[in-house]
This record gives C-alpha cells, sequence and structure tokens, in this order.
C-alpha cells in the first residue's frame, strides 16, 4: 500500500509541479497577448480502518459490510489558460491506489472492478467570440432542465456523464443553438468478460450526437427543442457482444412562461430504441410544472407522464429487463430529515400530479403541504423489476421548520400515503427538535433529536407468519450534541437507535429487495470533529459507527456512506 | 524514510498551490437559468456594478445554507445594495428547482437567483466540496476569499473581507447590537 501511495504521490507531484511550471512560464514571459489563467481544484486525502457499508445495484441487489483499511487519495485539478479568445484546459483526475469493488455476477461470470485512475481525463479547447463558440475535446450538454430528457444529468460528482467531442454553439440575448457530437466521457460498461471471440477488455462508450435550438423573444414564452441520437456502445463491441439492440432517438420539446406572480414549465420528449425489436420501441415523457407566488404564499403545481417502456432481453437472467440507459433510473429522496428510507421511484414509466404550498412568515420558518396521486404505469414485464406496485397511490404531506425563538428550532414531516384500490397505508413521520445557544465570541453549543417512525402496511405480506402484527411499524431516533467554534472548530458526539433491522430479519427470506442506507445495526455511536485549517482546508475526524445518509455536521452538509471504524479526511479546495 | 518524504512535499506543494490562489483568480464565466426560467451570465450579474458579490452555493435540503442566508440579508442590508450584491446559487436537482424557486420566493431576499441543477458550474468548475459554499467576488470578479460550511458568528471573517473591499471601516459593516449574536434579522417584506 505504502509503495502505491508513493508512487502515485510521485507522479501526482511530477503532474502538479509541471501545470504549475507551465503557469509560472506564463505568467512571467512577456507576451503581446494577455494570458489568464484559472486553476481549481479538489483534493481529497481519506485514511480509513474498519469497516464500510456497500451497495451492490447487481441482479438481485444486496448490501453488507466490507473490511476496509486504506489510504485513498483523490484530486481534481483543472488549468484553464485564456489568451484572448482561445482557451485550453484540462483536468487531472487522480484517485490512487484504486480499490476493487465487491465480486459479483455479470454475464454468467464472477468478477469485480478496479477503480482507479491518474490521468488527464479532461482537455479541450474552445474559441469563443460573441456568443459564438466553437469547443473541442469535452463538453456537457443540457436540454432544457434534463427532466424529460435526461441523458445528461450527472448525479453526483462521482459519476460524470461529459461527452468528448466537437461542440458548435452561439448563444444571444433571444436564443442560441448548440449542434455536437461525442463520446460518452467514461465508459458505461464496465469490463464485461464477452462470449467467444470477443474482447474481454472492451469498455466501450455510447457515441451521442445532437441540436438544440431554444428561443427567448422576452415578453412572450421562451421555446426550445431539439433531436438526440445515441449509439449504444455494445451495439458495435468487438465480436458482436450482446446486441442489446442499441440505437435510440429523442426529439423534445420544452417551453418557459413567466408572467410575473409566477411561471409555467413544461418539458416533453419522444423517444424511439431501434433494433431491440421491430417496430421500435416508443416512449415519451413529459413534465410540467406551475409556480404561483403570492405574498407570503407560494403555490406549485406538477404534473408528469413518463413511460418510455425501454427494455431489453438480459442472458444473465433470462428475462427482459428495463432499459435504464437512457435515461437512467432517479431515486427520490426527499421529504424525510433522516434521508434514510428511500422513496423509490422509477421515473421512467411513472405518472402522476403533485400540489404544494408553502407559506413563511419570517426567514427561518417554513410551512409546507400538499398533495398528491401518483400510479405505475410500467409494461408488463417490467414489473417485476419495480420496487413499487402498480396499485395507484395518494399522497398527503406537512413539512414545518419552525422557528420557536432565537436558537431553537423545531421541524416536523408528515407524509401520509394510501393505495387506492388495496387501500393499504403507509406513513413517516419525523420529527425533530434542535436548541442552540450562541455566544457573542461565536461559541455555540447545541443539541438535536430527531425521531423518525414508519408504518409501513405494504410490508406486512412479506413477513414470516410467526411475526407480530404491528411488525411492520418500525422506528428510529438520533441524538446529537454539538459544540462549535466558529470559524475553524467544530464536534459533535452522536447516538441513533433504531428497531429497523428487527422488522427486516422478520421477512420472509427473497422477498424483501433491500434498499440503499438501511439499517445494518441496531444502533449507532459516532464522535466527530472538523477543524477547518484555512479558507481552503478541512480536516474532519471521525471514530464510531455512522449509518450514513445526508448528514450535516459542523455547518457544511454533505453525503456520508456507511462507516464503521476511523475516518479522517483532508479536503483542500481552492 | 525516503516514502515518507514523498507525501508530505506533495502536501507542502497543494499549500503553495493554495498559497498561490489566495490572490484570487478570476471566476469563470456561467450560463445559469434565473428565477423567470431565462438564462443569466456572470457579465449581466455585474452589468456596470463594481463593487464586491458574494456568490453562495446552496441546496433546498441543506439546513446551515437556510441559516446562512438571513446572515447574507443582514450583511446586505447593513451595507447596502448599491456596494453589495449577493447571488444565490441552487445545486438543487432538476426535479427540485421548483421547491427551492418557492423557498426563496418565501424568504424575499434581495438576492439573484440562479440554478444549477447538474453541478455543471459549481461542482465541476469550481470543484465545490459541500455546501453551503461562499465566494466573494472583488469588483474585477476575482476570488478573495472562499469557504465552506456555516456555523453561527462564520459571517464576521465575510464582513471583515467585504469592508476591506469597500475601503470602508470594519466597524461600519460588522456594527451589530450587543446579545445579536447568531440572531436572524427580520424578515422584510
Amino acid at each position: 500500500m505504502s509503495k502505491l501511495l508513493a508512487d502515485s504521490m510521485g507522479r501526482i507531484s511530477i503532474a502538479l509541479s509541471v501545470l504549475i511550471m507551465t503557469g509560472f512560464c506564463l505568467f512571467a514571459t512577456p507576451a503581446a497577448h494577455s494570458a489568464e489563467i484559472y486553476y481549481s481544484g479538489l483534493n481529497q486525502f481519506l485514511y480509513m480502518d474498519g469497516k464500510e457499508s456497500f451497495f451492490d445495484w447487481g441482479a438481485l441487489p444486496e448490501f453488507g459490510t466490507a473490511d476496509s483499511t486504506r489510504t485513498v487519495l483523490e484530486n481534481r485539478l483543472t488549468l484553464d489558460i485564456s489568451i484572448d479568445n482561445l482557451t485550453l484546459g484540462g483536468r487531472l483526475d487522480i484517485l490512487e491506489p484504486g480499490y476493487h469493488t465487491e465480486s459479483r455476477a455479470y454475464f454468467g461470470s464472477s468478477y469485480t472492478q478496479e477503480v482507479r485512475y491518474s490521468e488527464l481525463r479532461k482537455r479541450h479547447a474552445e474559441f469563443s467570440d460573441a456568443g459564438f463558440r466553437c469547443r473541442i475535446g469535452d463538453f456537457s450538454a443540457l436540454f432544457g432542465r434534463g427532466l424529460a430528457l435526461n441523458l445528461f444529468e450527472d448525479p453526483g460528482m462521482q459519476i460524470d456523464r461529459e461527452l468528448d467531442g466537437t461542440l458548435l454553439g452561439f448563444e444571444g440575448e433571444k436564443g442560441g443553438v448548440t449542434l455536437f457530437s461525442g463520446k460518452a466521457k467514461f465508459h458505461n460498461y464496465m469490463e464485461v468478460p464477452f462470449d467467444d471471440g470477443a474482447d474481454e477488455t472492451f469498455t466501450g462508450s455510447d457515441v451521442v450526437r445532437g441540436v438544440g435550438v431554444a428561443f427567448r423573444p422576452g415578453s412572450l414564452p421562451a421555446i426550445g427543442g431539439g433531436y438526440i441520437r445515441v449509439d449504444d456502445a455494445l451495439a458495435v463491441a468487438p465480436g458482436g457482444g450482446f446486441d442489446m439492440g442499441k440505437r435510440n432517438e429523442k426529439g423534445y420539446v420544452h417551453c418557459n412562461v413567466d408572467f410575473g406572480i409566477g411561471s409555467a414549465y413544461a418539458e416533453g420528449a419522444r423517444s424511439w430504441t431501434f433494433g431491440g425489436g421491430d417496430p421500435p420501441l416508443e416512449g415519451k415523457g413529459l413534465y410540467s410544472g406551475l409556480n404561483l407566488y403570492l405574498d407570503e404564499v407560494c403555490f406549485n403545481l406538477e404534473y408528469k407522464y413518463y413511460k418510455f417502456n425501454e427494455t431489453y432481453w438480459n442472458p444473465a437472467l433470462g428475462e427482459t429487463v428495463p432499459y435504464f440507459d437512457p435515461p437512467p433510473v432517479r431515486r427520490q429522496q426527499d421529504l424525510l430529515t433522516l434521508s434514510r428510507h428511500y422513496r423509490e421511484t422509477d421515473r421512467n414509466d411513472e405518472t402522476g400530479w403533485m400540489a404544494t404550498w408553502s407559506y413563511s412568515p419570517n426567514y427561518l420558518s417554513t410551512y409546507s403541504f400538499g398533495g398528491g396521486v401518483s400510479s405505475e404505469i410500467a409494461p408488463d414485464e417490467i414489473v417485476p423489476f419495480r420496487r413499487r406496485d402498480l396499485d395507484p397511490e395518494t399522497e398527503l404531506f406537512f413539512e414545518a421548520d419552525i422557528e420557536l425563538e432565537s436558537g431553537y428550532m423545531f421541524k416536523i414531516i408528515l407524509d401520509y400515503l394510501e393505495q387506492l384500490e388495496s387501500g393499504t397505508r403507509y406513513s413517516y413521520l419525523t420529527t425533530g427538535l434542535t436548541a442552540k445557544v450562541f455566544s457573542d465570541n461565536g461559541y455555540t453549543l447545541g443539541y438535536s433529536v430527531e425521531l423518525q417512525q414508519v408504518d409501513d402496511e405494504r410490508l406486512a405480506g412479506m413477513l414470516d407468519d410467526d411475526s407480530p402484527e404491528d411488525a411492520h411499524r418500525f422506528w428510529d431516533g438520533v441524538l446529537t450534541l454539538s459544540f462549535e467554534a466558529s470559524p475553524w472548530f467544530a464536534c459533535h458526539v452522536s447516538a441513533e437507535i433504531t428497531n429497523e433491522l428487527k422488522v427486516r430479519k422478520k421477512f420472509a427470506k427473497g422477498i424483501y429487495i433491500p434498499q440503499p442506507g438501511e439499517a445494518l445495526q441496531n444502533s449507532y455511536a459516532s464522535a466527530g470533529a472538523d477543524f477547518q485549517i484555512s479558507d481552503r482546508h478541512i480536516l474532519s475526524l471521525m471514530y464510531g459507527s455512522l449509518r450514513g445518509g445526508k448528514l450535516c455536521h459542523g455547518g457544511v452538509c454533505r453525503e456520508v456512506p456507511g462507516f464503521e471504524g476511523f475516518r479522517m479526511e483532508l479536503i483542500t479546495s481552492f | 524514510m525516503r516514502k515518507s518524504i514523498i507525501p508530505i512535499a506533495f502536501l507542502l506543494l497543494i499549500s503553495a498551490l493554495t498559497v498561490c490562489a489566495e490572490d484570487g483568480a478570476v471566476m469563470p464565466g456561467f450560463l445559469l437559468e434565473n428565477m423567470s426560467g431565462g438564462k443569466e451570465s456572470l457579465n449581466a450579474v455585474r452589468g456596470d456594478f463594481t463593487g464586491p458579490i458574494i456568490v453562495t452555493f446552496w441546496a433546498s435540503w441543506c439546513s446551515p445554507c437556510k441559516k446562512e442566508m438571513p446572515q447574507l440579508q443582514r450583511i446586505l442590508e447593513s451595507t447596502g445594495s448599491d456596494k453589495l450584491r449577493v447571488v444565490a446559487i441552487s445545486i438543487d436537482k432538476p426535479e427540485k428547482i421548483n421547491k427551492a424557486k418557492m423557498f426563496v420566493k418565501n424568504k424575499n431576499f434581495g438576492f439573484t437567483y440562479l440554478f444549477d441543477p447538474n453541478g455543471l458550474y459549481g461542482k465541476k468548475k469550481l470543484h465545490i466540496p459541500a455546501v453551503p459554499h461562499l465566494v466573494l467576488l472583488d469588483g474585477e470578479n476575482r476570488m478573495v476569499y472562499r469557504h465552506t460550511g456555516y456555523k453561527p458568528g462564520d459571517e464576521k471573517e465575510l464582513e471583515v473581507k467585504i469592508a476591506e473591499l469597500i475601503g470602508e471601516g470594519v466597524e461600519a459593516v460588522s456594527e451589530k447590537p450587543d446579545g445579536e449574536e447568531g440572531k436572524e434579522p427580520e424578515k422584510s417584506d
């Protein structure tokens, strides 16, 4: 490990030195044209010793823990050099030493993927002048908000869907046009052991081409539209690969109207997948939303209809399964403070509407309530892979952040759902109280208590026969004590207790499909400290067990993985 | 021994780089969706305004972000909108933009609101490690101060930086009645 670390450090040092020297040379050399250098970076040095939670989205999703003692250095360093209208740039990405994912079965073979890189993964040259833009190299493209047409969504820093190719565009006050052609920046297929004669190390990338136009005439509605074609990498894999049917074409339109006291937005797409059968699979998606702003009350109405129908024959499973790419699965994980129970929806095949009212009497307090109806509209062959029933369900929710007095906040979230045909009900109730005492010197002492109760009648049918009747109810509680000394230090002690695991164990084996973030233990306890060494350096220490999720400690919110043991992380951003 | 020197050398190199960055690189340009659904660039936000601009990245699920915003509003009120501007850029996902818009409309802060739903700008270009993440720009769009996270009291350092930029005494900007630490200003209509 130390050799790997030392080697990687050496390579990183050399690469950085070259970049820095280039920058200094440019600064130091008198030039007829002025050069501007922009660089930014994110360096994460992580040491962990303990057990790490993982979730495997395999054919049968499962989760667990694995021993993990490692040192990871993850760097992103961006350097752009601009001379007049020309910009040259790149991004150095380093993850050293790499790590291996859990072994999993794929296409009949067991394999492990190594995640490791140390290379200039992005580079580009761009000429821009008076709204015109020509870029060669890496680029990203987003049409509308990516709601119905979700090709280029970037769900997080770890997954990068940018393209590598050529982009031409013009952006003016009244609109713009974009044309591009490129390959998905990173491989969307991992190293797959192909059958006879195929290249066993093939890692392919989709080829994407598109054109988009937008008009923003000012007083009139802004409209846009375009066309995108995706040629799947596996369709052209060496040796043929598996014919997963792969050419997808999409046409889309989007429209936005701003009328002073509110705005409306709609986005629609039609898709055709060729090669998976005759005639081609057709799909469509529509998202529309209306916002009204009436003094202190805001109203929002959303309607969606996503039915993309995309499936393929999976030889490993011997079944037709949903084709997630594109558009990918999205997970919905809102409404819950504890953000542990995902109400997961595969939005490729879903319709429904939701209305929300929101009222805010002051800067810190907000009250929201609303409701709606949604239903799954997946084709029959996809249903077994959904984690929802086809039964339409209605939902009511109430959410409030209330400032009781200075420093005291109370939170309540009630989410109640009922399946309309079966009458099955399930609900989430989350309450939280946060109290903080401030001093004039920037010291803050605080505690927070969060309780969540889940009552999910849908689970009743999955339980063992000898389970008590109320076994589908479970709860979760988190107590956190914190101390903060602005701006340089924060620490906390946190404990979490849940009976969720006991309930899960009563599920009949093989019926229940676990979800990411579910409890692996009955209790968790951790202590952590964050040192803001400077504006650009944060050192985080953690010891104990942590369930993971979206957590806010020391004034910073991040997605934290489940972990048990010791973690030290040094983050440098500049 | 040799092996341990290399990581240390690397960290020193990174530190040197961050020190160099103290001078403040010019913030790269952006073109992001605004409240009315149109597109707005950094140049458009700047216009002919020559004072400092606070750019804060936030999310509707981030509670420290929501606590930081009233403090930024207080600083904006005490400094004056003719001397300071605040731009709040949401990194909420596309399907959460409406929620983010409702939140800020309800609060009625005096900010400019922009939306970076896929993180193409904040995460990829600026490499923000977490939210809230605050960037202070001088009159030439140089990033003179960056800060991640919000704890009550963090705003003091920001106020000092702003005072330096607008060339006034620190007291003039950060002056606050006794016992008001950590308290949020009243919402204005």
